[in-house]
């Protein structure tokens, strides 16, 4: 396997997330009852007259604009023809030698940069469900609006693959154009897959791989086909060039049809919808709705101190990372906010199974909170009661921070008139820990400081506490 | 141009899900070529300095909002389509095996 070199190339459809589908006022709904969202036009009736949603021209510009994509002034429809029960005209509208987009980028966050050949607009099929002896169709997807974004075969590692579509599906998101999610099928993926002896070889033959359908597939199909094809060309056999299917069940590939069955699609232009001219300004007005990327909040949440993994996982969901710079912006502590956005804030959302943008504790609230803990007035335990008495609130006003810290009791103590006698209680019951402590073992302090907060219910103020222990147990 | 051969024909018919007997398929070959000698008289016009589009028309850029459907729309929707088709099961479209048997 060290002796060949990789090559693989993705192509990556994206459904965008519009009301309706692309050519039929039908609605663009993903869990509905089967072939409830069908009409003449998506259904493939004839007669019937497509007519494309303005908005899914214009979210595919978006998304092309967010990978550095050149948008074409004009482009236009083609039909492609095969044939598949799924597809009940005969043929998929989409793009052939005129896409909306070409060039760009996907940038995998290290430095590297994988271009991209072309972006263009396409309807979904339908899906078909393969039972013993008959198949079943649901036309609800037809129609659906779809990107399809033809990566160049600059890959050269299942992880880099991997690392390719988590940097796409990032910048799409960030650009709200799909919710990229692979478990739906809002995202789904080709890989076009090759080896060769070195890396300024020609290409080797390639083979085509189909329904990857997830992440963790991804990688998986890779390494099973690179492994087949590595066993192949080191037996002195050759690769044959066909298109191959990923069965996840099994965990390998196996062929769906060769060269020569290959498909004749007879492209020719969609003659029932007038070419799409692009207007600077039209392209101008979707540039100014691309969301700053995700690559550029994660460098400027480094300069800010925060370590590369903290700005990494703020910065895997836009939502995530609009929360921390509320919060961040209201408390003015970045590190405060990336601690508290990472850790309590996603749990919660998580435990609740919704998105944090729905949380009852709003970054405003969270930034109060943290307030309270920068002026004495709560510590660290108390910020987190306070914190998910607001989350777990029933409908209607609010308590603020301040009012949840009277009614939980949970002020901090911190005049040390008031912990003085406290600590020289918890040291007279600990003698233990006071001779381990004197005679070197610091760790004891710890138990101390333990047994302190036991007693005051976590209200200590533990900067207090360290100070008055460390005066009263020094010789 | 070559005139078209029965084996492009047979390729042309499996394109279309098309079944041809090889007498028919000769037949057609005539007919076809006829057609193509009828579409060989543009190459008679001067097109020269004429850019080349796809399109007969001027129209540009017809587009719909991105608006569902109404109750009012008149158009069958879900249910009726689904009975158009010949038969059909669990809300789905019934039709033959397509991965092998």
């Amino acid at each position: 396997m060290t002796d060949w070199q990789p090559v693989i190339g993705l192509e990556v459809h994206v459904q965008l997330s519009t009301r309706t589908k692309l050519f039929c006022d039908c609605a663009n709904a993903f869990g509905t009852l089967a072939n409830s969202n069908t009409c003449p036009i998506c259904a493939g009736h004839p007669g019937v007259l497509p007519v494309p949603n303005e908005q899914a021209l214009l979210l595919g510009v978006r998304a092309a604009l967010a990978l550095g994509c050149d948008v074409q002034p004009f482009s236009k429809f083609d039909r492609k023809h095969y044939f598949y029960p799924d597809l009940p005209k005969g043929y998929q509208i989409s793009q052939y030698d005129l896409p909306f987009a070409l060039n760009g980028s996907v940038d995998l966050g290290d430095g590297r940069r994988i271009d991209l050949e072309r972006i263009h607009w396409e309807e979904d099929a339908g899906k078909s469900t393969h039972e013993a002896g008959y198949s079943l169709v649901d036309l609800n997807r037809c129609g659906v609006p779809l990107i399809e974004i033809v990566g160049k075969p600059n890959l050269h590692s299942p992880a880099d693959a991997h690392a390719f579509l988590d940097s796409l599906k990032r910048t799409l998101r960030y650009a709200t154009v799909s919710t990229c999610d692979m478990e739906k099928g809002s995202l789904r993926c080709d890989a076009n897959v090759s080896l060769r002896r070195t890396s300024d070889a020609p290409l080797g033959t390639k083979v085509e791989i189909k329904n990857v359908n997830s992440f963790k597939m991804v990688e998986r199909a890779l390494d099973f086909e690179l492994a087949r094809q590595a066993a192949i060309l080191d037996s002195g056999a050759t690769v044959a060039q066909e298109t191959r299917l990923w069965d996840e069940a099994r965990g390998e590939t196996r062929s769906m049809r060769s060269k020569e069955e290959a498909m004749d699609y007879r492209y020719f232009p969609e003659p029932d919808i007038p070419p799409i001219e692009l207007a600077t300004s039209t392209i101008d007005a979707q540039r100014e709705l691309v969301a700053e990327s995700w690559q550029t909040r994660r460098h400027r949440y480094e300069s800010a101190g925060l370590t590369a993994y903290d700005a990494s996982v703020l910065t895997a969901e836009p939502d995530i990372a609009d929360y921390f710079e509320a919060t961040w912006q209201a408390c003015d502590d970045a590190k405060q906010a990336a601690n508290w956005t990472q850790t309590d804030v996603l749990r919660a959302a998580g435990e609740r199974g919704v998105g944090i943008a729905e949380l009852r504790v709003r970054p405003n609230t969270l930034a109060e909170i943290i307030g309270l803990v920068q002026s004495g007035l709560i510590n660290f335990a108390g910020a987190r009661k306070v914190f998910n008495r607001i989350l777990d609130a029933n409908d209607g006003p609010c308590e603020t921070p301040a009012e949840a810290v009277v009614a939980l009791g949970v002020a901090q103590i911190s005049d040390p008139h008031l912990l003085e006698p406290i600590v020289r209680e918890v040291m007279g019951a600990c003698e233990k820990a006071v001779a381990d402590y004197r005679k070197g073992k610091t760790k004891a302090l710890d138990a101390l400081k333990g047994r302190i907060m036991g007693k005051t219910k976590g209200r200590a103020d533990p900067a207090v506490v360290g100070e008055i222990l460390t005066r009263l147990l020094s010789p | 141009m070559d005139k078209p051969q029965p084996t492009e024909i047979k390729v042309l018919a499996e394109l279309a899900r098309l079944r041809l007997e090889d007498q028919t398929a000769a037949r057609i070959a005539g007919q076809l070529e006829r057609i193509l000698d009828w579409f060989r008289s543009l190459d008679a016009i001067d097109t020269a300095g004429v850019e080349p589009s796809p399109y007969a028309v001027v129209l540009r850029n017809v587009t719909r909002p991105d608006e569902p459907a109404t109750a009012t729309d008149d158009l069958p929707h879900g249910q009726d389509i689904l009975n158009c088709g010949p038969e059909q099961t669990k809300d789905c479209y019934l039709v033959p095996p397509v991965l092998g048997s």
